[in-house]
């Protein structure tokens, strides 16, 4: 490798490193520097370099960035909703275990004999405990890493804290740096009827992260499990498993918006406009979702009615019976409204609360 | 071991002061490597991937303007002072001399 080689190595190291748009320059400023070392110092192209160090390194500091996925500012949230996550995997996995060692779902359980049961049994309720908390960790890790990962990106100010928090950005702004924290800058402590209790948001992600992992791994769980004596011989699952593939993504999508406002939620603590925008976007993504899986997608099983009646061996369901409108435009109505009414409670919550009491 | 935290407390003691050195040099317009030397002959030494990266902040914050100047044989960035880099650079030189006079109040009273 000859000298000319090695410097244009070094650089294209550099620049790969650094935003587009400052490439070039850097490229041109780092061209001449070198040149000027060796030169100036009369020393050689590989000792230049070598003084010049690592070019990630080097790179880093053009960047400037923080070298960090989740800052200390959001943290201590971050490993609080990764414990209650955490929580809601486990139910989860015990739940789905459960079932499936006594269900049998692939239907090779030995059931001869009370020994080949139990041996049976724990063979599936391990194998499923180990396969959904394994699965259950890996998502909802990601999950929960790429919000705050973005709330970190963003910058977006979730926690109470002084409005004129003193950066170096404010050089720019003002000839002399604004004084920093001071006693009157301390928040008004929230109206306790604008608090959002730590308990609520909780419960909801534990039921989201268990709702999430049943739906995403055992969706065949959601359904009515028919049994001849001790075996089982079908399950008709509510939901359309056919199409399951299309559906999954954006059923599961949905979820994940209600995770990121009650995580918004819980970080926060009482209701104030990052909270009451978040609810306005997340519930109206949240009807968008709805909307689409229920009025354009086949989300229910349409043929869930049909076979419960020929388990049950009935012919006709009575008039008042909810099954009786299965796969119906009346039924999918019915449930967008209640879905709508309750959005609208919330929305309408988060935004009377905050007019009100923030 | 010692040595390694001698040399990491010194590092972080010179960060501060850095900005101020280069600051001080840059009332005219000076480019990269011609600042590393001028600030080397004073006993101030910066590495070039310390002060390259400074100088492209500095700017990024309006402190510093700089111009490219291709009239010789090599390219290169010339940096400047801007009016507003003027004002807190002395801004900065007030506030160094009341900390260089308290601190050596302190240190000579030891």
């Amino acid at each position: 490798m000859n000298e000319k080689d090695m410097i244009a190595r070094y650089i294209y190291e550099v620049t790969k490193r650094v935003p587009q748009e400052t490439q070039q320059e850097i490229s041109l400023e780092l061209q001449s520097l070198i040149e000027d070392m060796c030169t100036e110092e009369g020393i050689s192209v590989e000792e230049v370099l070598q003084k010049l160090g690592d070019p990630a390194e080097f790179a880093k500091r053009y960047r400037g960035d923080n070298n960090y996925l989740i800052g200390p500012d959001y943290y201590d949230n971050y490993l609080w909703v990764i414990k209650i996550a955490f929580i809601g995997i486990a139910i989860s996995a015990v739940i789905s275990a459960i079932i499936q060692g006594i269900t049998d779902i692939n239907g090779s359980m030995d059931t001869s004999s009370w020994i080949n049961f139990f041996t049976n049994f724990f063979t599936n309720f391990l194998a499923e405990l180990f396969a959904t908390a394994i699965n259950g960790t890996c998502s909802m890790v990601g999950i929960v890493t790429i919000i705050f990962a973005v709330l970190e990106w963003k910058k977006v100010k979730v926690s109470i804290k002084p409005e004129s928090k003193w950066t170096v950005d404010e050089l720019s702004k003002n000839v002399t740096p604004v004084k920093s924290w001071t006693p009157n800058s301390l928040p008004p402590i929230p109206d306790k009827r604008a608090v959002i209790r730590r308990g609520d948001s909780v419960f909801s992600i534990i039921f989201i992260t268990v709702f999430a992992t049943l739906l995403l791994l055992v969706p065949q769980l959601f359904g009515a499990f028919h049994y001849d004596g001790n075996t089982l011989k079908s399950i008709a699952c509510v939901f359309n498993l056919k199409e399951w593939d299309r559906i999954a993504p954006l059923l599961v999508l949905t979820l994940f918006i209600c995770l990121v406002d009650e995580i918004i939620k819980l970080v926060t603590g009482y209701y104030c406009k990052p909270v009451m925008y978040s609810s306005i976007i997340c519930n109206s993504l949240q009807l968008i979702g709805a909307v689409i899986l229920l009025k354009f997608l086949p989300f229910w099983n349409p043929d869930f009615a049909g076979t419960l009646q020929e388990i049950a061996g009935i012919t006709q369901f009575s008039d008042g019976d909810i099954l009786s409108y299965w796969g119906t435009e009346a039924f999918n109505n019915m449930l967008l409204a209640f879905i709508f009414i309750i959005s609208f409670l919330e929305t309408g919550e988060a935004i009377y609360k905050t007019r009100k009491y923030s | 071991m010692e040595k390694d935290l001698l040399e990491s407390l010194l590092s972080e003691l010179r960060r501060g002061t850095l900005i101020l050195c280069v600051l001080s040099q840059l009332g005219e317009a000076r480019y990269g490597y011609a600042l590393v030397q001028i600030l080397g002959e004073k006993g101030i030494s910066i590495d070039a991937n310390t002060l390259y990266p400074l100088l492209r902040r500095l700017e990024k914050q309006g402190l510093l303007c700089s111009e490219w100047n291709t009239e010789e044989t090599k390219p290169r960035k010339y940096y400047k002072r801007t009016v507003f880099g003027d004002q807190i650079f002395a801004e900065l030189v007030k506030q160094w001399n009341d900390l260089s006079t308290g601190m050596n109040d302190l240190l000579g009273g030891n």
